[in-house]
């Protein structure tokens, strides 16, 4: 299990009273307005920040307590933007995410496997920089899965991707999660889809956290108008029956 | 991959090529049965106690610099980066400047090269201490920054007593230029160990070195202990860079342009790159050198000189084969 509990001071953004947990094979969304501090929570999960108060643990372990490829091997992340280094290919993509994996991995096993997987194998040897971008998330999260790892956290992965993409998105996410039982960490923007892909959620609000529980419970309208300044109302999914909120 | 064997085939052939004409050709042309103590003995001599140790000095010389530009360029995210960017190598030549300046024979003939190293080695600490002292992060701008100030102030310095020298003038001009002339095989066995050093810390740390090209957030992602990865890589270009720029003073182009070049002829290929790099810069210097010293024979022109003069063509010359012939 990953348990947060953490406040910090970056500069003059404070985080403050951060504190759940995500259970394997659970789906946990961390929403919030611009500048709330979603990606600085993101950056304590995998100690790129380290809190003041407060701790990161996997598994009761501290993450301050384990060495880079520990904690490489324990969380994987995706991040938001990028920097691609000049003519990367999809293979190399995923051969430098095993950075971390124990000697006893057969890496070109796993890059095959992983490439299938995604399909990517007719894309191997192309660059990153002439994918769609549609193509490029799908090479971004076969490295993500490439790597393995218990935990996995997505820095808003559905932006600037079509339907059909979000929808592939959501279902490999939901996948690790039920068949592999891995914990995973969304940070989104779109309250309906935390409402449907999201079994918690966890919202934030310039830098403190002001609700957790289940999206349907939590997301309700006046929350929304309170912590996000929008005005919305439930609407019932016809098929799933499941409340998901429109704009006024 | 294919192209990977042709290139590494026609490096490794170039440099082979290269040594035995660099032997070979110079003031006294000597026949290459020398090499192996054949034919007249004074060739045999020459070959050995002069000839030989200046080509591998310059080899040598050629590998590091042209390996520590390359990593740099790589820990720095900058192609324009080069071994002499922290300023490790100004360092090394105030050391050798005073020394010249002064004087100076403390240690007999070995003075020179020490005041280079100890020049280099302050230098480092000092451009190390002031940015960990400014930046807890660690950021390598700052890092940067601080070479450029302290490249900036210390070349200064050296103008300052060039300009203030009389008959040192000559020999401290001629060491800024850069030479690896009748160093004999003493300067080269006391780079080895720099060599060894700087070479085995890239080597541990090369995996990490591509991981971080996608930026050091990433690399930390993957797994790479990032301030650890970036102090050993620190560590070993300031030995390479300051080693060579003691033993041969400042020979410019080398560090900057050969790894570009090699990028150049792999084509679009990521990763993979320094050991090509390193082959590849040993055999540019020694060209470079042998050009240095028979095309105005029996005079000499300055390494540094012949290196850019040569160089520069060289690379406009691949430039344009490469970005006219299409992406």
């Amino acid at each position: 299990m990953l348990h947060v509990q953490l406040d910090q001071s970056i500069g003059s953004f404070q985080l403050r009273q951060i504190e759940f947990s995500v259970v394997p094979g659970e789906v946990v969304g961390i929403l919030g307005p611009n500048g709330s501090g979603k990606s600085s929570v993101l950056d304590h999960l995998t100690n790129w920040h380290e809190p003041d108060v407060g701790s990161v643990t996997y598994d009761g372990r501290d993450i301050r307590s384990m060495t880079s490829l520990e904690r490489a091997r324990t969380v994987a992340q995706l991040s938001q933007r990028r920097h691609e280094p000049f003519q990367q290919t999809v293979e190399q993509l995923c051969s430098i995410a095993l950075y971390a994996a124990p000697r006893d991995v057969d890496r070109s096993e796993r890059i095959e496997q992983t490439l299938q997987t995604f399909q990517l194998s007719s894309l191997r040897h192309r660059f990153l920089d002439e994918l769609s971008g549609g193509e490029r998330q799908r090479a971004y999260i076969a490295q993500l899965a490439c790597r393995q790892t218990p935990y996995v956290l997505l820095d808003e992965p559905t932006t600037y991707l079509d339907e059909a993409y979000k929808q592939f998105v959501f279902r490999t996410v939901r996948e690790w999660a039920t068949l592999e039982r891995k914990g995973v960490v969304l940070v989104l923007h779109d309250f309906n889809e935390a409402i449907a892909h999201c079994d918690r959620v966890v919202i934030l609000s310039d830098g403190k956290q002001v609700g957790v529980g289940s999206p349907e419970d939590v997301l309700t309208p006046p929350f929304i108008r309170t912590h996000f300044g929008a005005n919305v109302v439930t609407v019932k999914h016809p098929i799933s029956g499941r409340n998901y909120v429109l704009p006024l | 991959m294919k192209r990977r064997v042709v290139l590494y085939t026609l490096s490794l052939f170039s440099f082979v090529v290269t040594l035995f004409v660099s032997v070979a050709y110079g003031t006294a042309n000597v026949p290459i049965e020398a090499l192996f103590g054949q034919g007249e003995q004074k060739y045999v001599y020459i070959l050995w106690t002069v000839r030989l140790p200046r080509v591998v000095l310059a080899a040598l010389v050629g590998m590091a610099l042209a390996l520590s530009g390359a990593v740099m360029q790589r820990l720095l995210q900058n192609p324009l980066a080069d071994p002499y960017t922290l300023g490790i190598s100004s360092g090394a030549s105030v050391g050798a400047v005073v020394v010249l300046f002064a004087s100076l024979t403390t240690f007999g003939s070995w003075t020179l090269p020490i005041g280079a190293i100890l020049g280099a080695f302050i230098t480092f600490l000092f451009v190390v201490s002031f940015s960990r002292w400014i930046d807890a992060n660690h950021s390598v701008v700052t890092l940067v920054l601080t070479g450029v100030m302290t490249s900036t102030f210390l070349s200064a310095i050296v103008s300052l007593l060039l300009a203030r020298s009389h008959e040192e003038l000559r020999s401290i001009l001629h060491w800024l230029m850069g030479s690896v002339a009748m160093k004999g095989w003493s300067y080269t066995f006391a780079f080895l160990p720099f060599l060894f050093v700087g070479i085995g810390l890239i080597i541990v740390e090369h995996r990490a070195l591509y991981a971080m090209s996608s930026g050091e957030k990433e690399a930390h992602l993957l797994g790479v202990s990032v301030r650890r990865t970036k102090r050993r890589l620190f560590i070993a270009t300031s030995c390479l860079t300051g080693a060579a720029v003691a033993m041969s003073g400042m020979i410019g182009f080398v560090g900057l342009v050969v790894p570009h070049m090699t990028r150049l002829m792999m084509n679009r290929s990521f990763g993979g790159e320094l050991p090509l790099v390193a082959i590849g810069g040993a055999t540019f210097l020694m060209m470079t050198d042998t050009i240095a010293r028979t095309i105005v024979r029996p005079e000499e022109l300055p390494l540094g000189v012949v290196t850019a003069l040569v160089g520069a063509p060289l690379f406009g010359y691949l430039l344009v084969r490469t970005m006219k012939g299409g992406r």
